[in-house]
């Protein structure tokens, strides 16, 4: 473990990475404040970017938007009453009354210092759980990754959506979307409609761009209020006020950090469950005075610790195992597989130094955090006032440049025009998109493994069920299918009786 | 626009199910017909395909009839305005679709700030702060990708 970290310390020390830390956290910040946009917008928009600079700065760049995106959120929740992200949905319940009685400094600076303090726990979280879990994973043959890859896409589809059959209907497109192009094994171009520049496939940020930051804006555009513009005043954050109250509530602190990181780990289950459950353990353990959703500290110290926490925990499976713990460590996954590392075991025996830069870089950008947090707080405050008018095509002009400058293709453009219109239609239709990201990064890890497995066993698919750990794995997915599904449709059930 | 919800929801996972069928078909004759289906796993190109489309068809079909039985599953679309916004939408699209099909013959540093200044108009920006936006915004990028990143933007073959 430490010689991960000391590996991971001489590629991370460099001036361009710490440079990139310094500028992701902040970015990462503005794109958190801005109310919907957020860590995954960031990385998304910033990904095509990073592909160009030095892989290692380029990771500390992402890895720092994700630290600060995950924290932003929270300023405009306890100014605004509208969380910047879904993360911050928690923090504005007790954050939000603060600043109702004059305490909006106070408030937005115990937000930071605990995601900042959660974001460190959490950091230990994957520095100790990583590796270990990696070297247990090295034992791992194709017919385990295949069950893990199931698992993971299972998970994700089942929690990401409102309606089950459309969150696994998202995952199977970005599943058939990653078949697209050159099949590896025999050199058949599938799908490809007979373009030469299919044949290498749909470059990942092209979609992922298109998808995301597309979509979100043609939905911006139609909620109209182009020139709103918030007005907000905000006195002085105190980093020494802020630390001195969460060394006060400690416990609050890592009890609510373990639950962020714990759940960060169990793909798909994201910051806005662990903040809301860290928020519900706060309040169900109140001392007499402390009064919840009014205006108490403590619950914006359970939220934040918590939502920050999260990202840590959420890069476990993600760099030991491949699977994403959330959407926005699917698009970093990606990112890494696009700079020519493949997230998993192998990674931690073959990319030391990869793996443990990025665990100095998580590191870095909390401590990053707390400062430029506490810091440049007015100025995120000044960011809300950025009319819509004038973000929306600063978003386009980024995402096209950005697009555009990873294969020089304009046909990339025109992919990340479609992919934004199909976003768009997908969320009008109650499709969720993260479920087509997790299937787009995991697809090709899913049908390598499996046609692996079965030149293995002579194309017998129960050998799946013959050994251990896959069979495990596979029996722990039809466990999730079978709660998620069997409530769902003795409800329907009911309600057509009824 | 109740009835125009409910249409968009039954039509994306009509839409779903017939790509579903579309693979599965596909499969069956493309790829049968150019022999890449009958030998082992490894060189089965069709089997994760084919699996994806019967996926798609059941999971499409699933929502359909969820749809058309249920009718209740609410999706939150709160804020979000119908009339003359959609047209602004729309009309960043168009700018968009027209920004990529001339970006090769304009080159960047003309169909960029075409691109911006359309778009903040569409968006009601005052004209100044257009072409400001345009001019800035696009100089900026250039300067970022051009000078830090050594990326060659589209130069452009009509000038």
């Amino acid at each position: 473990m430490f010689d991960i970290l000391i590996q991971g310390s001489g590629t991370l020390f460099s001036p361009m990475a710490m440079l990139m830390v310094v500028l992701g956290c902040a970015l990462g910040l503005i794109v958190g404040v801005l109310p919907g946009l957020g860590p995954l917008m960031g990385i998304v928009v910033l990904t095509p970017v990073a592909f160009l600079i030095d892989q290692h700065a380029a990771m500390a760049l992402l890895v720092a938007v994700y630290v600060g995106g995950s924290s932003g959120g929270a300023i405009s929740a306890i100014l605004l009453r509208i969380p910047g992200t879904p993360l911050a949905a928690a923090t504005l319940l007790d954050g939000f009354p603060m600043a109702e009685k004059g305490k909006g400094a106070e408030a937005i600076g115990l937000a930071i210092a605990a995601s900042a303090v959660g974001g460190l726990i959490g950091g230990m979280f994957l520095v100790f759980a990583a590796p270990a879990l990696a070297e247990f994973a090295l034992n791992f043959a194709p017919f385990e990754y295949f069950g893990l890859s199931v698992l993971g896409l299972l998970t994700v589809a089942v929690v990401s959506a409102d309606s089950k059959a459309k969150g696994f209907a998202a995952m199977f497109l970005g599943l058939f979307i990653a078949t697209i192009g050159t099949d590896n094994y025999t050199s058949y171009a599938r799908f490809t409609l007979g373009t030469d520049a299919l044949l290498g496939g749909l470059h990942i940020v092209a979609v992922v761009v298109g998808l995301f930051a597309f979509s979100e804006m043609f939905f911006e555009i139609e909620k109209g209020g182009f020139d709103k513009m918030h007005k907000q005043q905000l006195g002085r954050v105190s980093l020494i006020a802020s630390l001195g109250t969460l060394a006060r509530n400690w416990f609050n602190v890592v009890r609510s950090s373990a639950i962020g990181s714990v759940f960060g780990a169990l793909p798909g289950a994201g910051g806005a469950i662990s903040s809301f459950t860290a928020y519900a353990f706060a309040k169900s353990n109140a001392k007499p005075g402390q009064e919840f959703g009014k205006g108490e500290p403590n619950g914006v110290i359970a939220a934040e610790s918590a939502n920050n926490a999260t990202c840590g925990g959420a890069l476990i499976p993600s760099l030991a195992l491949g699977v994403p713990g959330d959407a926005a460590a699917a698009v970093l996954m990606g990112a890494l597989i696009l700079v020519g590392y493949f997230p998993g075991p192998t990674l931690f025996e073959n990319n030391k130094d990869v793996v443990g830069g990025i665990f100095i870089a998580y590191l870095a950008s909390n401590v990053a955090l707390l400062f430029l947090g506490t810091l440049l707080a007015p100025l995120f405050v000044f960011a809300l006032r950025i009319k819509k008018q004038y973000l929306i095509p600063l978003i386009m002009l980024f995402s096209s440049v950005g697009t555009y400058a990873i294969q020089r293709s304009i046909f990339d453009l025109g992919a990340m025009l479609c992919f934004g219109v199909l976003g768009y239609l997908l969320r009008r239709s109650g499709y969720p998109l993260a479920p087509v990201v997790i299937g787009l990064v995991l697809g090709p890890i899913c049908e390598e493994n499996l046609r692996r497995s079965l030149i293995f066993s002579d194309g017998n698919y129960m050998v799946f069920f013959d050994r251990p750990i896959s069979a495990t794995l596979l029996y722990i997915s039809a466990a999730i299918l079978v709660l998620v599904l069997i409530p769902e449709s003795v409800k329907a059930r009911l309600k057509r009786r009824s | 626009m109740h009835r125009r919800r409910i249409s968009l929801h039954l039509i994306m996972p009509m839409a779903l199910l017939l790509l579903g069928v579309a693979i599965i078909w596909h499969i069956n004759t493309v790829f049968v017909a150019d022999g890449a289906t009958h030998t082992g796993p490894l060189d089965d190109s069709g089997l994760f395909p084919r699996i994806i489309g019967f996926a798609l068809v059941i999971l499409s079909g699933i929502s359909l009839l969820q749809h058309l039985f249920q009718r209740d599953g609410a999706i939150n679309l709160d804020g979000l305005s119908s009339g003359g916004f959609q047209l602004s939408a729309l009309a960043i699209l168009g700018t968009m679709i027209v920004y990529v099909a001339v970006l090769r013959w304009l080159g960047y540093g003309i169909a960029t700030p075409l691109m911006l200044i359309t778009a903040c108009l569409i968006l009601q920006c005052r004209l100044i702060w257009a072409v400001l936006l345009a001019v800035l915004g696009t100089f900026g990028m250039s300067l970022i990708f051009e000078r830090v990143l050594n990326v060659q933007l589209p130069l452009g073959t009509l000038f």
